[in-house]
């Protein structure tokens, strides 16, 4: 079970939802000053703070030569830097779906995440403020009135909270006002990225949104905030992929279902334009141009063509070219039961 | 500048692209931008990164910081020399990698990073969550300040079972106080 099994595959914008909490230990160095024997030691002190509070829910990983990291990584549950070799002792504690995951020894001592499918943002900080309880109440956590939470970057001062929301967002994209949301949304305090793994999320049209500031604005407003930023931007999406269907529909039905026919025939694609034409696919779904496939969920597949993943699927697929055709196989799959044309 | 993309016509298009915080630079011939998708009105083509398009960088935030940093620290001609007794870090290692070293920097360093933290979020402080042992007298009386102005605004506004929500809160705060005590 993963986090994104229970994306819907329907029309829904928000793809997910997540909070992440930075905290420090008070009077210890930072982890990039840390070696790693004393790494090691603030390491079992918070693994301990967990454990006294979660039991065995939650699984500790030594990250420290462990093998697929960087499937962690594509599936958003790890930072890329977390996945970095470091003489650091770093280790991840997260629950059976990873909803939950607590990268210990990442730039702070401590980095909470919580991974919603959907919009559930409250949902989402509530768990993140249950472990970060947690670990307030086994740890001497780094507190100071007026900056807040102390963290390694300035930056994240104050709540050390960031918020984001996964957006699907190609009808946007087609008319070409990505840029202007993003200017519209930096106005108002929130950033839009591309996410990682690879670049190929933004190529399948997925941004994140997510608030600049966290000194001065609690947790509740910055998450008020995002949320209603948020819903703005799902309405206009929405208008658009009902603008797509009247003003262009030949065009459209015309591009979507050549994606879709190269998906289902290719037998060699890599991993940019496959999340493209998979974007594609999921915008033609929405707008009814392609009926919806039954229990196939579109979000999970791009997660699963990603190179990690179909590395650890098939570990003999060391070389891109290889890869490339384990991806069509894989989409070629997943598109087998399907006989909307 | 030779198009990066047809290797033949003159580029007269510079597009950035910033995607997980690798920056990719493209030079491009309207017609290979135009191919690409840029600068067309309905695009199927992922709509790339254009110039500043995910906003800020921390390099770029950070890249503004340090200059007005290293100036002030000129202006104010003091240089904080001195060592962190924790972790041993210079106000000029932050100054280099743009990282605090410990949480008794702050304190170490407070005049220099005040103005810094300034310059990031504004002159203000913190409002949100305070963990359970650290809270004081002071926290508790922002936060009652914070829960009276949303408590007036509930009642303006007629919603009255928030309003109660939050006049048990403060009462709550007080209550604590009194025990505390
Ligand atoms: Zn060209
Ligand atoms: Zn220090």
């Amino acid at each position: 079970m993963k986090w994104y099994d229970k994306i819907a595959s329907t029309d829904y914008v928000v793809i997910s939802s997540r909070v992440r909490l930075a905290r420090n230990l008070e009077g210890v160095p930072f982890p990039w000053r840390l070696d790693s024997d004393s790494s090691k030691k603030a390491a079992l002190g918070i693994k301990q703070a967990l454990e006294n509070a979660y039991g065995n829910t939650l699984v500790f990983t030594e990250m420290n030569g462990k093998a697929e990291k960087q499937v962690l990584v594509e599936e958003h549950v790890i930072s890329p830097d977390f996945a970095e070799d470091s003489c650091v002792y770093r280790a991840l504690a997260s629950n059976k779906e990873n909803s939950l995951a607590i990268m210990i020894n990442e730039e702070d001592h401590v980095r909470i995440q919580a991974l919603l499918p959907g919009l559930d943002l409250g949902k989402a900080f509530e768990m993140a403020n249950e472990a970060d309880n947690a670990i307030i109440k086994g740890c001497n956590v780094a507190f100071d009135e007026k900056y807040g939470f102390l963290t390694s970057c300035p930056t994240n001062l104050g709540t050390g909270l960031r918020a984001s929301v996964m957006l699907h967002l190609p009808a946007l994209s087609v008319f070409g006002y990505i840029k202007s949301i993003v200017n519209l949304m930096n106005k108002i305090g929130l950033t839009v990225r591309g996410i990682y793994g690879e670049g190929s999320d933004a190529r399948a049209n997925m941004y994140q949104l997510s608030n600049q500031v966290t000194l001065g604005i609690s947790e509740e407003d910055t998450i008020k905030k995002l949320e209603s930023a948020v819903m703005q931007i799902v309405d206009r999406e929405r208008e658009m992929r009902k603008k797509l269907l009247e003003d262009t529909k030949n065009e459209t039905a015309d591009r979507l279902w050549r994606s879709y026919g190269t998906l289902k025939y290719a037998r060699k694609i890599d991993t940019a334009e496959a999340s493209k034409l998979i974007s594609n696919v999921r915008l033609a779904q929405v707008c009814g141009i392609i009926p919806e496939i039954k229990d196939k969920n579109l979000i999970k597949l791009l997660f699963e063509i990603m190179p990690s993943h179909i590395l650890s699927r098939f570990p003999e697929a060391q070389d891109a070219s290889l890869r490339d055709k384990y991806r069509a196989d894989i989409i070629r799959q997943f598109l087998s039961e399907y006989d909307g044309d | 500048m030779i198009c990066q993309v047809c290797k033949k016509n003159n580029a007269t298009i510079h597009y950035k692209t910033n995607v997980n915080g690798k920056q990719t630079e493209l030079y491009l011939c309207p017609e290979c931008a135009e191919k690409n998708g840029i600068g067309k009105k309905v695009s199927f083509e992922p709509i790339d990164v254009i110039d500043g398009f995910f906003g800020k960088s921390t390099d770029d935030i950070f890249g503004g910081l340090f200059a007005g940093m290293i100036n002030d620290t000129h202006n104010k001609s003091v240089g904080e020399a001195k060592a962190c007794p924790v972790c041993g870090m210079r106000f000029s290692d932050f100054l280099h990698g743009g990282k605090i070293g410990c949480s008794e920097c702050y304190n170490v360093f407070s005049n220099s990073l005040g103005s810094t933290v300034k310059r990031i979020h504004g002159n203000v402080e913190h409002c949100g969550k305070v963990p359970e042992g650290k809270k004081s007298a002071v926290s508790d009386k922002k936060k009652i300040e914070a829960l009276k102005s949303k408590l007036n605004e509930a009642i303006e506004k007629q919603e009255y079972e928030m309003a109660a929500k939050y006049r048990d809160e403060i009462r709550e705060i007080e209550n604590n106080q009194k025990e505390g005590k």
